[in-house]
């Protein structure tokens, strides 16, 4: 750590990340619609250069990962579209700094690539529900060990979630938990002062409904068209039961007399009871469908009150999207890290075939993929 | 494929180190089965007898894993996710570590450990922090159980992976056991774990795996449903790995095991771990987190993960 500080360069966590929406489309083959991922929102807008090493893929705002659990393989000529799986699988993707780096000239189909092993233990039978989301809940960020982030003395970071994506045909206020944590690293190598290490951890409220999940206020919209219902209960974007603040941070500091070492953070959801309400409501074929994970459709943001205090992320990323360690989202390393230096930007393409009707629950389904670039800014100053 | 030479070049190397020098690596396996109590305002704990280096020489812990337990026939008696309601804290030499509140179990998990969903729910997948010796004509000493008995029959399987340490050539041992009732433990039989060539091979992967019952239509198995106990024969200590509390047999459950892939959650100890000197050890204590999980039907099952180095 001392290194790192005598080199005069900090590391603050970073991700960039968009989602593309393919609306009100027709039926139409495999690879012959094109979206580009919105170039303002995967530029450094920030003031100091950014590494990014990761880039995670998700499906995004879908209320179940499977729409068709009643036939598997899928019997329906659509049948495989009732996974949302098949967002990512029959999708393809190219990415480019411009004038600099080109990861493909051609988009290369998103299931080759290299996967790290991410997922959640699966979850395909339990006591009420055979489509439970999965085993733990959680997701998290494990920073690279060359890119911890170093706390000044006395300062804090906050970690935020915003209201949830409403719900179909009921009302689901008040049943997904949530519960944060940051870890910081210990000073020792091995010996009995590893142990003396800390976290900092909030169980936070009940997860709130957002009134309308279409209103522009919101960072991103149903993807399913399950989202129809108005029976939220916040327009608040950052409701305060919701938050680990600085404050929560502050009061469980421990006695400490310098820099402290963040080597990341977990956001564990409790989501038994939002699963079974949803699995045993009159949603059709709700009893077989399998439950996506709440974090691919729940909005964050997180920073620090020291160095830059520059929001870590954009406002509203899914949480998915930012954790990179653990997170049902697809992650892949970088072969070769990009840097984007102030205003620089990402262009990002992706091939996919249109929406459907969904076999069983005849949801026309649209196709949303989020995207999100993690790394680290390098502060110096 | 270059990588994972180096990998097997290096575990020999060190094999034939700690030969030369006299220095004997084994797993060593801590556990204990704790059931929440019945209000949230109580807590429940380990025994710490168990949780404690009892041996002679330095132990050094890698990670902790959880998971819960079902001693019932329903193989869906117990909601696992039902760990998602349970906190957890832990104690040595008066700090806690990493935080003195309950923290809810998923929150400490720090790798992911899901194997395929067709595997998932009846493997236990172990790749050995550090490998050990299994000398020509030595053998295993493996007892298994499952906790309720099945309708028909249940199969549990033993297996491990290692390198030969003269020719590295891959090595596979394992063995299948039956099971029809429930508490019964059965030996595995030794002759198939055998090594029965002339080279020393380096173990490096442990596997377990409990079967579904032969007369259910669902061929799912269900790691939670067996516990199992290992030691060398031969080389080695010659003491068990698992080390539980009383009662037990040592008897530990399978699904604690699942370090690599499987159903456990797993903290993994950063850096090189904690080295417990003879007679450290710590306390874990689990309070239940909403009413749901206050329930003492729901068992914990707990274990720390370490190897023992032995000179």
């Amino acid at each position: 750590m001392d290194e790192e500080l005598q080199s005069g360069v900090i590391y603050e966590p970073r991700v960039l990340w968009d989602v593309a929406r393919q609306a009100n489309v027709s039926v139409l083959s495999p690879g012959t619609n094109q979206i580009k991922f919105s170039k303002y929102n995967l530029r450094n807008g920030g003031q100091y250069p950014i590494e990014l090493r990761q880039m995670l893929i998700a499906p995004v705002g879908y209320t179940f990962a499977e729409y068709d659990g009643q036939h598997d393989p899928p019997t329906l000529s659509t049948g495989d579209y009732g996974a949302c799986a098949a967002v990512l699988q029959k999708s393809s993707i190219m990415i480019s700094v411009p004038n600099r780096q080109h990861y493909a000239l051609e988009p290369l189909q998103i299931s080759t690539w290299l996967q790290e092993p991410t997922a959640d233990v699966s979850m395909r039978y339990s006591v009420s529900d055979p489509g439970a989301s999965g085993l733990h809940g959680v997701n998290r960020w494990t920073f690279d060990e060359d890119r911890c982030l170093i706390l000044p003395r006395n300062a804090a970071c906050t970690f935020q979630l915003g209201p949830l994506l409403q719900q179909p045909d009921t009302n689901q206020n008040g049943v997904a938990l949530a519960s944060l944590a940051f870890y910081e690293d210990g000073v020792g190598h091995g010996g009995s002062r590893d142990f003396m290490r800390n976290s900092r951890a909030r169980m936070v409220g009940p997860l709130q409904l957002h009134t309308d999940a279409n209103t522009a206020s919101y960072p991103f919209q149903a993807a399913d068209g399950l989202g129809a219902s108005a029976q939220g209960d916040t327009g608040v974007e950052w409701p305060g039961d919701t938050q680990l603040t600085f404050q929560d941070y502050k009061h469980q500091e421990v006695a400490r007399d310098g820099y402290n070492k963040v080597a990341g953070f977990s956001v564990a959801i409790n989501q038994i009871n939002f699963d079974d309400q949803i699995l045993g409501s009159a949603l059709a074929n709700a009893s077989t469908g399998r439950m996506a994970p709440v974090s691919l459709r729940l909005p964050c943001r997180a920073r620090c009150d020291a160095m830059s205090q520059e929001w870590w992320w954009r406002d509203g990323a899914p949480l998915a999207l930012v954790c990179p360690t653990l997170t049902p989202a697809l992650v892949y390393r970088l072969p070769e890290p990009i840097t984007l230096h102030k205003g620089d930007h990402l262009e990002v393409e992706m091939q996919s075939p249109g929406g459907r009707t969904f076999g069983q629950n005849n949801v026309f389904s649209i196709y949303q993929m989020g995207i999100g670039f993690a790394g680290y800014a390098a502060i110096r100053g | 494929m270059a990588h994972d030479e180096q990998k097997i070049a290096r575990a020999i190397q060190l094999a034939r180190d700690n030969i030369q020098r006299g220095i004997i690596r084994e797993p060593r396996v801590y556990f204990d089965e704790v059931a929440m109590p019945t209000s949230i305002t109580q807590i429940a704990y380990v025994d710490t007898d168990v949780f404690r280096n009892g041996e002679e020489y330095p132990v050094r812990i890698h990670a902790i894993t959880a998971g819960i337990i079902t001693d019932n026939a329903d193989d869906n008696s117990v909601d696992e996710r039902q760990i998602q309601r349970i906190g957890m804290r832990i104690m040595a030499h008066d700090h806690y570590y990493m935080q003195r509140e309950f923290t809810p179990l998923p929150l400490w998990q720090t790798k992911c450990v899901a194997a395929a969903p067709a595997l998932s729910f009846g493997q236990s997948a172990w790749q050995l922090h550090a490998p050990f010796v299994y000398s020509s004509r030595d053998s295993m000493d493996i007892r298994a159980q499952i906790n309720s008995t099945p309708d028909v029959s249940r199969d549990v399987t033993f297996a491990m992976t290692g390198i030969g340490m003269d020719s590295m050539r891959p090595y596979f041992k394992a063995d299948t056991v039956t099971f029809t009732e429930a508490d019964a433990p059965s030996p595995f039989d030794p002759e198939n774990l055998r090594n029965d060539g002339d080279e020393p091979i380096i173990i490096t992967d442990v596997t377990v795996h409990c079967g579904a019952d032969a007369g259910s239509n669902n061929p799912q198995g269900n790691i939670r449903q067996c516990d199992i106990s290992i030691r060398q024969v031969g080389n080695g200590t010659q003491a068990v790995w698992m080390n539980g509390a009383a009662g037990t047999d040592d008897l530990c459950p399978a699904i604690l095991l699942g370090l690599t892939t499987g159903r456990a959650l797993v903290h993994e100890f950063p850096g090189e771990g904690l080295l417990w000197e003879p007679g450290e050890g710590l306390r874990i204590e689990f309070q239940p987190l909403n009413a749901a999980a206050a329930d003492a039907t729901i068992i914990i099952g707990i274990g720390i993960i370490g190897t023992i180095e032995v000179r």
